[in-house]
C-alpha cells in the first residue's frame, strides 16, 4: 500500500505572541497506525494537538503545513476556514482528553449526547430509532455492560473509566480518519488504564483510524503505539519504532529520560554509595529562553562546542539513523 | 532498624466513616475498617491499593482531617503533609521565600532576623537555588513547585512526612529528583515518611515496608522486598499483575 499518510505535519511552527512554542515539527501517521507523542510538561504536546484541531486560542501557526488525507481528499488544516474545521471536528477528526468530564455536558444524559453527535456526523442514520440503536451498539463495542442503563445516566453517575469509555464511543461514532488522544488515561488507576488503552487500540484497529496519542507515560506509550516521537522544548528530538525508542533510545535526551524511570533494577550509587535514581541535571528551558544551538545542549552530558553554535535553517531537523530511526543530534552517525 | 529506633506514629484499630445518604436517613459509610500499623524514625512506609481503598483517608486521619469513629492514633513530634498538586497548597500571591518564612514564624522556629537565611538553607536542601526565594509560584516549573512544597513542609521541622501521591503528577525526570531527595531526607535527617502511591515500582525503590489496602482494610504488610518477592494474599497478587512496568514492551494488554 502506498497511500498517503493520514496526517503529515511538515515543519510546523506555532507562536504565542513573541514566543515560539513549536519549532519546525515534522511527523506523519499512516492509516491504522498509532504514534505516541512523548514529552515532558510544557514541551508542546497539547499545542501540537490544538494546532491540528484548529483550536489554538491566542496562538498562531507561524510556519509549515498540517496535511490531512481523509474522505474529503487532502487538505492543509493550517489554512482551512473555521467553518470547515468545525465540520471535521468530531467527524473525520475525533478527540479524547484526560478529563472526560470537561468534554461531556454535565446536565445532559449520556444517550442524548451520543445522539447529538450521531445526528451531526452520521447522516446515513436517517431515523431517530436507527440512531438510538447505533448509540447502544457503540457503547456495547466499548465494553459497557448495560448500554441502555448507561444511555439514561448523567455523566457524574458513571465512574472515571466508564466516562472514558463513553468518550471513546463518541469519538468513533463516525469512523474518524484521525484520532487525537491527549493523556486519555492519566487520571485512571493502573488496572482501568490498561483496559482503556487496550480498548483504544482495538477500536483504532477496527476503524483503520490513525491515532496521535499524547502522553508523558512511557508505559501507556508502550501499550498502544507503533511508533514514538519525542518532543522537548518545542522541538522533535527523536522518532522511530516504539520498541527501538524505548529500549535503545538514540538521542541523549531520550536516554536520560528513560534512565530516570523508576526501575528498581536500574539504581545507581550516589557519591556516598547509596542507591539512587538517575537524575538529569538542569531544567527545561522556557519558550523565551531557549538556547540558540541544540535545545538540549545546556543539559547534555556529551555536548561539544559545535552544539552551542547557532543553527543553520533546517539543521535542527531529524536526521536519519540506521533502522528506520531519526534523531536531531550532531553526535550521532547518520545512515549512509 | 533496631528495636531502639523510636516509633513516631502508631495507628491502632483505626475506623473512619463518612456520612452518606440524604439528611433524613444519614448513614455512616465505613471507609477504613480496623487498620493498625506503625512508622519508626528513618523509615519510609508505603500505603498501596486501588483508588478508593482508603489510602488518602488514612493519611487525612493521621493529620487530624478525617472523621475517626474508633481507634487510636499516637504521634510523636510534628507531622506535615505534601500533596499531589503543590500549587493548591502554595499561596499564588506570595513569594516562595515568604511562604517558607511564614511557617518558621508560626512555629517560632527561627528568630525574625534568621528566617531568611533558614529559608534559603531549606531551598538549597531541596536542590533549589537561593534566587528562587523572591519568585511567585506561577514563575516556577512543576518540579520546582514540588520541591518548594517539600521545603515548606520541612520548615516546620516535622519528624513525620505524609506524602499523598506527591510525585504522581510529575514528569519522570523531576520525579526521580524528588524521590532521591526523600531518600536523602530519610537517611540524613532520620525523617519518617508515610508514602501513598499507586506506583508499585516507586514503592519498591523508596519504601522500607509497605501495607496493602483493600476495601479499607490491610490485607498484607511487610518488608517491601519480601512482599514483592512472595505476595501471600490474592489481592496483592492481582495488584502486582495489573501493574504494567514502563519498560516491558512484550506484555501488551
Ligand atoms: N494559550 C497559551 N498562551 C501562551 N503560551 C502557551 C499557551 N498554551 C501553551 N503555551 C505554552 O506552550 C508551551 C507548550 O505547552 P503545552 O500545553 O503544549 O505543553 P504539554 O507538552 O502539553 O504539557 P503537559 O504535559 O503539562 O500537558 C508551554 O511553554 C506553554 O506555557
Ligand atoms: S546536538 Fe550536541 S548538545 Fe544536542 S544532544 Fe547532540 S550532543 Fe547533545
Ligand atoms: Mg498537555
Amino acid at each position: 500500500m502506498t497511500s498517503a499518510p493520514v496526517l503529515v505535519l511538515d515543519d510546523l511552527s506555532v507562536r504565542f505572541g513573541a514566543a515560539t512554542v513549536l519549532d519546525g515539527v515534522s511527523l506523519h501517521i499512516a492509516r491504522g497506525e498509532t504514534l505516541a507523542l512523548i514529552g515532558e510538561s510544557g514541551s508542546g504536546k497539547s499545542v501540537t494537538a490544538l494546532a491540528v484541531m484548529g483550536l489554538l486560542r491566542g496562538g498562531t501557526v507561524s510556519g509549515g503545513r498540517i496535511m490531512l488525507t481523509g474522505r474529503g481528499g487532502q487538505r492543509d488544516l493550517a489554512r482551512l476556514p473555521e467553518r470547515e474545521m468545525r465540520r471535521l471536528r468530531g467527524g473525520e477528526i475525533a478527540m479524547i482528553f484526560q478529563e472526560p468530564m470537561s468534554a461531556l455536558n454535565p446536565l445532559m444524559r449520556i444517550g442524548a449526547q451520543i445522539l447529538e453527535s450521531l445526528t451531526l456526523h452520521r447522516p446515513d442514520l436517517r431515523t431517530p430509532s436507527r440512531r438510538r440503536e447505533e448509540a447502544a451498539a457503540l457503547l456495547a463495542q466499548t465494553g459497557i455492560a448495560d448500554p441502555p442503563r448507561a444511555l439514561r445516566a448523567f455523566p457524574h453517575e458513571l465512574s472515571g473509566g466508564m466516562r472514558q469509555r463513553v468518550m471513546i464511543a463518541m469519538a468513533f461514532c463516525a469512523s474518524p480518519a484521525l484520532l487525537i488522544a491527549d493523556e486519555p488515561t492519566t487520571a485512571l488507576d493502573a488496572a482501568t488504564r490498561g483496559r482503556i488503552l487496550a480498548l483504544i487500540r482495538a477500536m483504532a484497529a477496527s476503524h483503520g483510524t490513525a491515532t496521535l496519542f499524547i502522553t508523558h507515560d512511557f508505559g501507556a506509550a508502550a501499550a498502544v503505539a507503533d511508533r514514538a516521537a519525542v518532543l522537548y522544548a518545542g522541538r522533535l528530538l527523536e522518532d522511530g519504532p516504539i520498541a527501538a525508542v524505548l529500549d535503545s533510545p538514540a538521542h541523549p535526551y531520550t536516554q536520560g529520560l528513560i534512565a530516570s524511570l523508576p526501575d528498581p533494577a536500574a539504581l545507581h550509587p550516589d557519591e556516598r554509595g547509596r542507591r539512587r535514581l538517575h537524575g538529569m541535571p538542569g531544567t527545561v528551558p522556557t519558550p523565551g529562553r531557549r538556547p540558540e544551538g541544540c535545545v538540549f545542549q545546556p543539559r547534555c552530558p556529551i555536548a561539544r562546542p559545535a552544539c552551542a553554535a547557532p543553527m543553520q535553517p533546517g539543521s535542527g531537523a531529524l536526521r536519519p539513523l540506521p533502522g528506520g530511526r531519526r534523531a536531531a543530534c550532531l553526535a550521532l552517525e547518520t545512515a549512509p | 532498624m533496631t528495636d531502639a529506633t523510636p516509633t513516631l506514629l502508631t495507628v491502632e484499630d483505626l475506623h473512619v466513616a463518612y456520612p452518606a445518604g440524604p439528611f433524613w436517613a444519614r448513614r455512616a459509610r465505613p471507609v477504613v475498617r480496623g487498620v493498625s500499623f506503625d512508622v519508626r524514625e528513618g523509615e519510609i512506609v508505603g500505603l498501596i491499593g486501588e483508588s478508593g481503598s482508603g489510602k488518602s483517608t488514612i493519611a487525612r486521619a493521621v493529620a487530624g482531617l478525617a472523621p475517626v469513629t474508633a481507634g487510636r492514633i499516637a504521634l510523636t513530634g510534628r507531622v506535615q503533609m505534601i500533596f499531589q498538586d503543590p500549587l493548591s497548597s502554595l499561596d499564588p500571591m506570595m513569594r516562595v521565600g515568604a511562604q517558607i518564612e511564614e511557617v518558621l514564624a508560626i512555629h517560632r522556629l527561627a528568630p525574625r532576623g534568621g528566617r531568611r537565611a533558614r529559608a534559603v538553607e531549606l531551598l538549597e536542601r531541596v536542590g533549589l537555588s537561593a534566587d528562587l526565594h523572591g519568585r511567585l509560584p506561577a514563575a516556577l516549573s512543576g518540579g520546582q513547585r514540588a520541591r518548594v512544597g517539600i521545603a515548606r513542609a520541612l520548615a516546620a521541622e516535622p519528624r513525620l512526612l505524609i506524602a499523598d501521591e506527591a510525585t504522581a503528577a510529575l514528569d519522570v525526570s523531576v520525579q526521580a529528583l524528588v524521590l532521591n531527595l526523600l531518600m536523602d531526607l530519610r537517611d540524613d535527617l532520620g525523617l519518617a515518611i508515610l508514602f501513598i502511591t499507586h506506583d508499585l515500582a516507586v514503592v519498591r525503590i523508596l519504601c522500607d515496608r509497605a501495607l496493602v489496602l483493600h476495601h479499607g482494610a490491610v490485607v498484607e504488610a511487610g518488608e517491601t522486598a519480601a512482599l514483592f518477592a512472595a505476595p501471600s494474599h490474592d489481592y496483592t497478587r492481582a495488584l502486582l499483575a495489573a501493574h504494567h512496568p514502563a519498560r516491558r514492551l512484550h506484555d501488551r494488554t
